[in-house]
């Protein structure tokens, strides 16, 4: 069939045009590209020699040699009639006017539409509008929005039954002509069910669409395209910019978390610039490589962490193998691929998106007062070494010079971080040339005194045709971040988070933060406090500097085949200074060391790719071809320089340390990857879907005999929907089944893991100075290959009720072989050496995902929820090398990998509370293998085998110690509640995990840890001998080193549930009605207010967020509160 | 067909063309090149073992062995600050201020389990240096160089993998041999050779290494550091005392005396200070570098007052072990015993080794009195100060001013002439040979003669009578220097000296003392821990759990 346009309406206001026109002239490049063609038709001469064809052909002919298209009513144009022509260099209207002789067929030149009608011969070329050559047919207009009264600008408008279709423009209008006043319009919009409206003589139309859950025509993002979600067989889970707008999170890792089934997000730290958390998707899949997730930001590796959320049109995870395999060699671990916005044809449009809120922690651990601390120490420690006196002089609080309360950690984390963030956009573009122009500021104050984040972002997405058969998509970026933070001094080192924050957890309320002199106190290692470290002139920045350009070019040559070349580069500049000050913390201890630390590492990504699609229908036969080339290199360079011991710690340049034992160090690293690979699709009848890709990649971190490997993968699909014998059940919309297997791989290891070396740095003083040393420091395996993982994935989707209800359900078995491991636990430091990567083990992660959803309205109210629910069973299937069988029948490391195991495990005691009293020791098993000196209020570790595979009355790390639960959770699940009421609309995120273990050690979990602090919990839930329980909140007091005791070694009591339901957002939104935004002249504007990270529900340790773990060197998990606005115009 | 003419048909011609090019260019030229990359910042194996400025850089390397800077209380190696001075924590010398639980107090307090870290340090350290050492010999044959530095270059290095193997023998008795480069399966399935065998092997490589190495006087200022024939005489020497070869002792040890390079120094003080570190009594030492290879020794032990951790904790045993300047034992009666000042009237190598209530360190005054509740250093059990009313000077420079994490250079001595004095001399006496002034004048009473020492002579020849008073000599002058623990192993003494409670400085007048100390001595000792030797358990080190893990041949 002849492609059939009709002219598009316009109908904008005419101060807006003229904002237009001036804002247009600032896009240069997309002016260039405007082609003023009021005189082509004049101008435009061409050849013709066709004999006994159709009219049709010879339209064909006229739209391939010029840029002129066709608007033709084919109820009234014979496009089959045969005709002949034969014209040499002659314009348009001359032609037009041989072809229709002796016919009623007019013609009029719009521009470089020809409109062919019935009518008068005229045979005129004239500048006047589409409406005018209508006449004789019906013009009806309308506007499309969605059921909270937004306009869908883009919705397609077609007479059913015909080719005849207009969008609707930016404010959802539209205008067209029709055959009769009785036709039906067909009303779509991408992720809203399809509407059917008979005119039945209306002639203006308000048309409202059901946003559809079963997304019948939503296209999803898949591997080198897009694809209509009906029709995908493999499993993909995609969120658009919908479900991520408004939310204050500074990373975009941040915005997926509970949206996707199958798709987990970790987060353990709030840290402004580093809260980005852990991305894995379908369960973590492998104990050697890093099983991380590729992310590709419109088909160029990047990282999630850069990019400002408000440019993101769509996030879509590739989970199965059939939709990854085309990224074979790094896409074991799912794909992310994000697609940023791209500019419209429709009318131009600026929007600014801004909100400011503030952060405070999730949780904050509480510790004892002074008074109590030297109490407990006492106590603790089986001495008096805090005198009565001394106790009741802390209690007072009237002598806080001396006898102070110092709350370290409140105190740290005592600001409320303002955070703002502010994005204006810039969108429009005609048919031809599209641009997408935004720019963010992001401004992220800490919850710590001078610790911030701040992020400028920058992209400019263009899109333009050129010609007819080219088309070229570039896409320009850049991102300038700075991470702040204060350090503490020299002379205690380390980084914020090891020195200030954990010393903060550390440190007991005793000791002087700064006194009424404003002496700072020297805390108890004579180094000073978190008081003194925040008021020094210590800093840490790291600014990073990212730009990127990303160029993809297609040639159509004809309708069937399209090439296509994408180049892109990407660079970034990481640096980093930190300064640790000298500092003076009262008049007898000056603390004079300083030093600098600066580094500035420079990484280059480059990528060519070259593919080549072919699609056809033959028939019922849908069939297309993708092959394809793709080179990806990344160089990095590092250098990095120290000076101490500076004069003044205002000038903290290098040039400014002293030039004594200064240090200066740098190297250079590149890897690369080199693959083709080729997918074909095939469909028949819509019904029965098949795909298959290959894929040969080739990676610098293998030897040469390894270097490339094949990855293959296959699905099918059944729409079962589309089968006769169930298109006549009305309430089932959506029903197919899919099945994919494939193998994907995995290479994300160090540069080279494979090439045996003597480590350098391994220097020794000799001859009175330090000599240049190396040693043999790893074992390497000269004969690595790739870590392949096999995946099969079987599902089923379902909508019901025109998408009102849809649900979908997916199994999935990955197989992960050959892991990448250096299995050091697993081997014996005899080796004497390091061991580097070695093809070992094999891990499999097992699970369900299903998701459900459902919308409804009742009045002017309407609802919709989507939750998603998975399962992930992970298990260590073997650890190959590291098999190493335990006297307890555990096969493994024999500390944190276990056959039938799933990784991140906690390997330990059961206890079964403490001694109440000394001698029943005895009468328990014997538990001098563990606790030498067991007494009242030290647990008591189960006795639960031994040589003979039972009790053996002996407590012992061999026989005694097993798996207590892991790190990954097992099930994962998110809702999304969305409610709207006339103006206002909510919208509720609950997030959540289940069968998942934490643990917190070191200062955050025990008391008096390493001279540390004792929380309030411990003191209250202490085992107390005078009133001795069974089961005491924390055991026996007991003053530790960093070694810990025989309490503190890993059991259940320790390693607790860290599961939790959160609310993760909620966001209440205002519209204000058009009467409004009309009088103050813009087209919407929305203003909410948002929570996130709100509450959490959950039985972890008191005043610890259930996702942090660790020794409290930690940032807590930040709750956001915002007030934001949407605004356009 | 004739083609027009169109505003963007030759744009389009060229992008056509550009196209196809780049097209072919992706298909036909494809980058096999850039998949070949090898590291820039290590030596590649291949082409490293070439020329001799290479053979140095690994030879460098086997020194440095398992060494790593910075603070560590869980030895990487035998010969950092803490595997030589911390040992002593799980003596009757001294105590790890962090408590009973710390890990080196456990090797000896009665709970020494196979999980501990200490132990499984010192095994790590071990292998990972014999590991450097084996490849280093499998491969410098290959050195195109003279065959004398060659076999001089193998010569240290077959040392200092005897070291390993001497510490293996005396700690774990059995243990793996393993004397080339081995696969992760084949170190898997390593077995334990006897103590016997490790023994013979020791034997072996150091005679032969005495043979090739260079004698202490022939080392030049460039070589200072590197072993020597009296360094690898010296391990010999003690690997004959610990397997009770008296005469074979007594006989190496000669040979040392012998070769007349080594002296006693009469600066006491300076040997363990930079000024003085070179000097001929230290026979070989573990090396550092301020800056780059820094001892963070200042760091972990310096008392608060000076900004240290106070870590080193000198126990009351050690601090008494010390007599008065007139070469008699001490008592708190004795009118020479100034509680305001304990060093008065002491033997010199108490003050130069500790410090005391009221000592001045580093133009500080220690301020440790239990009633000090405004000082830093107060003895409690609960600040970061001292827990014995004693702290350490032994070691330190008191005129060092810089960062006392990285910055201090001061060498730890790991053999020093002085031991091998009173070695030669208790070899004599353990043969059974006859005691003569001229040996004691010779040994004993060189080190505690010496002029900043200056104690009357020693001159009891009745060999029990003369036993305790060489091996407490020998306990007060190496006080500290990591020797102690394998002392009170071989002498099997570990069940008088490390039983019982331990004590730290007498404070009689103190008001707090009676109140805080957990227990009360008539002498007003401030009350440290209490041990629990297990003679027969402890003596032998277990091998570390982690190891019987993955190769449960090893099991204890």
């Amino acid at each position: 069939m002849k492609k059939i346009n009709k002219p598009r309406n316009r109908n904008g206001c005419p101060w807006r045009f003229d904002l237009k026109m001036k804002l247009t002239t600032l896009f240069l490049l997309v002016a260039l590209f405007q082609v003023n063609a009021s005189t082509y038709s004049q101008s435009t001469k061409i050849d013709l020699n066709l004999n006994n064809v159709k009219l049709f052909d010879v339209l064909d002919e006229i739209e391939s040699q010029t840029e002129f298209k066709f608007f033709v009513d084919t109820k009234e144009v014979d496009l089959e009639r045969i005709v002949s022509i034969k014209v040499k260099r002659e314009t348009i209207s001359k032609i037009l006017e041989k072809v229709f002789k002796g016919t009623n067929i007019d013609y009029k030149v719009l521009d470089k539409q020809i409109a062919l009608k019935p009518g008068v011969k005229e045979g005129n070329v004239d500048q006047s509008s589409a409406q005018e050559i209508g006449l004789q047919q019906p013009t009806i207009s309308g506007t499309v929005v969605d059921d909270t009264g937004t306009p869908l600008p883009g919705a397609n408008i077609v007479e059913k039954g015909t080719t005849n279709g207009v969008t609707a423009d930016f404010d959802g209008n539209f205008s067209m002509e029709v055959a009769d006043v009785n036709a039906i319009l067909v009303v779509s919009y991408i992720g809203f069910s399809t509407l059917e409206v008979p005119l039945d003589g209306k002639t203006n139309l308000s048309i409202t669409l059901q946003e559809s859950a079963a997304g019948l025509d939503e296209v999803v993002v898949v591997g080198y395209g897009t694809q209509k979600k009906i029709n995908v067989i493999g499993s993909i889970s995609q969120v658009s910019s919908k479900d991520i707008e408004n939310r204050p999170v500074t990373q975009a890792s941040q915005a997926i978390t509970g949206q996707m089934p199958g798709v987990t997000v970790i987060q353990r730290s709030g840290r402004p610039g580093q809260s980005g958390g852990d991305i894995s998707v379908r369960g973590v899949g492998s104990f050697g490589a890093t099983p991380n997730a590729l992310v590709l930001i419109d088909g160029i590796a990047g990282t999630l962490n850069d990019i400002n959320p408000d440019d993101i049109e769509s996030i879509s995870v590739l989970k199965d193998a059939s939709s990854a395999a085309i990224y074979g060699a790094r896409s074991a671990n799912g794909v992310i691929l994000i697609t940023t916005k791209s500019g419209s044809n429709k009318k131009f449009s600026v929007s600014y998106n801004s909100y400011v809120g503030f952060n405070e922690a999730t949780e904050l651990p509480e510790f004892a007062n002074s008074w109590e601390y030297a109490e407990m120490y006492n106590i603790a420690s089986g001495s008096n070494s805090f005198s009565t006196e001394d106790i009741e002089k802390y209690r007072a609080q009237n002598d806080l010079d001396n006898y102070p309360n110092t709350r370290f950690l409140e105190d740290l984390f005592s600001k409320n971080g303002i955070q703002t963030s502010h994005t204006l956009t810039v969108n429009g573009g005609d048919d031809k040339n599209k641009y997408y122009v935004s720019a963010g500021i992001l401004d992220q104050q800490g919850i710590v005194p001078e610790n911030s984040f701040n992020r400028y972002n920058f992209r400019m997405n263009l899109n333009n045709k050129l010609g007819e058969k080219f088309e070229l998509n570039s896409r320009f970026f850049g991102a300038l971040e700075e991470r702040k933070e204060p350090q503490a001094t020299a002379n205690k080192g380390g980084d914020f988070l090891d020195q200030l924050v954990q010393n903060a957890v550390r440190y007991p309320a005793i000791f002087l933060g700064q006194d009424s002199q404003g002496n700072y106190g020297i805390g108890p290692e004579s180094g000073g406090t978190p008081v003194a470290w925040l008021d020094s002139k210590s800093y840490l920045t790291n600014p990073t500097t990212k730009v990127g350009v990303n160029v993809k070019l297609d040639w159509k040559p004809n309708d069937d085949l399209v090439f296509s070349a994408i180049g892109g580069y990407n660079f970034t500049l990481y640096e980093e200074r930190s300064y640790l000050a000298s500092q003076r913390l009262n008049e007898d201890l000056f603390l004079g060391q300083s030093y600098l630390n600066q580094e500035s590492n420079k990484t280059i990504f480059k990528t060519m790719q070259f593919t080549g699609e072919y699609s056809k229908e033959f028939g019922s036969h849908d069939f297309s071809l993708l092959a394809g080339y793709s080179f990806e290199n990344e160089e990095l360079s590092l250098f990095n320089g120290y000076r101490q011991d500076f004069a003044s710690n205002d000038y903290t340049v290098m040039d400014l340390g002293s030039a004594e034992n200064q240090q200066s160090g740098g190297y250079d690293e590149e890897w690369a990857l080199q693959s083709f690979f080729s997918r074909l699709k095939y469909s028949l009848d819509q019904k029965y879907l098949f795909e298959a890709t290959m894929r040969y990649d080739g990676s610098s971190r293998f030897p040469e005999n390894n270097k490339y490997a094949f990855f293959p993968s296959a699905a099918v699909g059944w729409r079962i929907s589309q089968e006769d014998f169930i298109q006549g059940v009305s309430w089932v919309s959506n029903l197919k089944v899919k099945a994919s297997w494939g193998v994907l791989g995995n290479q994300n290891i160090g540069n080279y893991p494979y090439q045996t070396v003597l480590a350098s740095g391994r220097d020794y003083s000799l001859g009175g100075g330090l000599a240049t040393g190396a040693a043999y420091a790893n074992y390497k395996d000269a004969n690595i290959k790739w870590e392949s993982t096999e995946t099969t994935d079987i599902g089923i989707e379902s909508g019901f009720f025109d998408g009102q209800l849809t649900f979908n359900a997916t199994y999935f078995n990955r197989n992960t072989t050959d892991v990448l491991f250096e299995p050091s636990a697993s081997v014996s430091s005899v080796l004497g050496v390091g061991i580097s990567e070695t093809n070992t083990g094999e891990v499999k992660n097992t699970g369900w995902e299903f998701d459900l959803g459902h919308r409804g309205n009742a009045g002017d109210f309407g609802y919709s929820i989507n939750a998603n629910f998975s399962v992930i069973n992970n298990e260590v299937v073997t650890l190959g090398l590291g098999n190493v069988e335990q006297p307890n029948g555990f096969v493994g490391n024999g500390s944190d990998l276990f056959i039938g195991y799933p990784m991140q495990m906690y390997y330990g005691y059961k206890s079964d509370g403490v001694f109440l009293n000394d001698g029943e020791v005895d009468s328990w098993p014997d538990m001098s293998a563990v606790n030498p000196t067991a007494q009242a209020g030290d647990f008591r570790y189960k006795d639960i085998s031994g040589p003979d595979g039972v009790p053996d009355g002996k407590v012992d790390p061999t026989y005694d110690r097993t798996y207590l639960g892991s790190r990954i959770p097992k099930y994962t699940f998110g809702a999304n509640l969305g409610f709207n009421y006339k103006n206002f609309d909510l919208s509720v995120l609950l997030q959540g995990t289940a069968g998942v273990k934490g643990q917190l050690d070191g200062y955050a979990g025990y008391a008096f840890f390493n001279l540390g602090n004792i929380q309030t919990w411990q003191m209250d839930g202490r085992f107390d001998p005078n009133n001795p329980v069974r089961y005491p909140e924390y055991p026996r007091l007991e003053v530790l080193t960093n070694s810990g005791s025989a309490n503190t070694e890993t059991s259940d009591f320790w390693v607790i549930d860290s599961g939790y339901l959160r609310v993760k957002n909620i966001q209440l939104g205002y519209n204000f009605p058009n009467t409004l935004t009309d009088v103050i002249g813009v087209d919407s504007l929305r203003f909410y207010l948002g929570a996130e990270n709100l509450h959490s529900f959950n039985s972890y340790r008191k005043g610890w967020d259930p996702e942090i773990i660790g020794g409290g060197a930690y940032y807590p998990i930040l709750s956001t509160y915002t007030f934001g606005l949407n605004l356009k115009f | 067909m004739i083609k027009i003419y169109k505003k963007d048909s030759y744009n389009s011609r060229l992008l056509k063309l550009f196209l196809l090019g780049v097209l072919s260019l992706g298909t036909f030229v494809s980058c096999d090149k850039e998949l070949e990359q090898f590291p820039s910042n290590a030596f590649a194996a291949d082409n490293f073992w070439t020329s001799e400025s290479n053979a140095n850089i690994a030879l460098t390397g086997a020194y440095r062995g398992a060494v790593e800077y910075g603070t560590q209380v869980v030895p990487s190696d035998w010969w950092t600050y803490c595997g030589i001075v911390f040992m002593e924590f799980a003596t009757d010398n001294a105590y790890d201020r962090r408590g009973d639980n710390s890990t080196q107090n456990r090797l000896t307090n009665g709970t020494l389990l196979p999980n501990n870290n200490v132990v499984n340090g010192y095994w790590q350290g071990s292998y990972k240096r014999i590991a450097i050492c084996n490849d280093f010999l499998e491969n410098i044959e290959k050195v195109d160089m003279e065959q004398a530095k060659i076999d001089r270059m193998k010569a240290e290095v077959r040392f200092l993998r005897a070291t390993q193997y001497f510490y293996l023998s005396q700690f774990w008795g059995a243990a793996p041999l393993v004397t080339s480069t081995l696969t992760p399966d084949e170190a898997n399935n390593v077995g334990k050779v006897s103590k016997a065998e490790l023994v013979s092997f020791v034997t072996d490589e150091l005679e032969a290494a005495t043979a090739a190495l260079p004698s202490f006087g022939d080392l030049n200022a460039s070589e200072i550091g590197r072993a020597s024939k009296q360094a690898a005489l010296a391990f010999l020497g003690r690997l004959y005392l610990g397997e009770r070869n008296f005469s074979g002792a007594s006989m190496v040890y000669k040979q040392i005396i012998d070769l007349g390079d080594n002296s006693i120094d009469p600066d006491y003080k300076s040997l363990f200070i930079p000024s003085n570190e070179n000097s001929s009594e230290n026979i070989f030492s573990a090396q550092y570098f301020g800056g780059q290879a820094g001892n963070s020794l200042p760091q972990h032990a310096y008392p608060a007052v000076a900004s240290g951790w106070h870590i080193v904790n000198p126990l009351g045993s050690l601090a008494d072990a010390y007599g008065f300047d007139d070469g008699t034992p001490l008592s708190y009666d004795d009118p020479k015993f100034d509680y305001e000042d304990m060093g008065a009237n002491r033997d010199p190598r108490f003050r130069y080794n500790f410090i005391w209530d009221g000592a001045t360190f580093a133009g500080r005054t220690y301020d440790c009195h239990p009633d000090s509740s405004g000082s830093v250093d107060q003895l409690t059990y609960s600040k970061q100060a001292t827990r014995t009313g004693y702290g350490l000077r032994k070691f330190f420079d008191e005129s060092f001013s810089g960062n006392l994490l990285s910055d201090y250079g001061g060498n730890i001595p790991i053999i020093r002439y002085a031991e091998v004095l009173l070695s030669y001399l208790e070899a004599e006496l353990e043969a059974g040979n006859a005691i003569t002034q001229e040996l004691l004048d010779l040994t004993i009473n060189a080190v505690r003669g010496r002029a900043s020492v200056g104690l009357p002579p020693i001159t009891e020849t009745n060999a029990a009578a003369l036993r305790p008073i060489l091996r407490n000599e020998r306990r007060i002058e190496l006080a500290l220097e990591g020797q102690r623990l394998w002392d009170i192993f071989r002498w099997g003494i570990g069940d008088e000296v490390l039983v019982g409670d331990f004590w730290g400085a007498p404070f009689p007048n103190s008001t707090l003392y009676p109140t805080t100390s957990k227990k009360l001595d008539p002498q007003s000792r401030w009350y440290v821990t209490s041990k629990n030797f297990r003679e027969g358990v402890d003596d032998v080190w277990p091998i570390p759990e982690s190891e019987v893990n993955v190769n449960p041949k090893l099991g204890n």
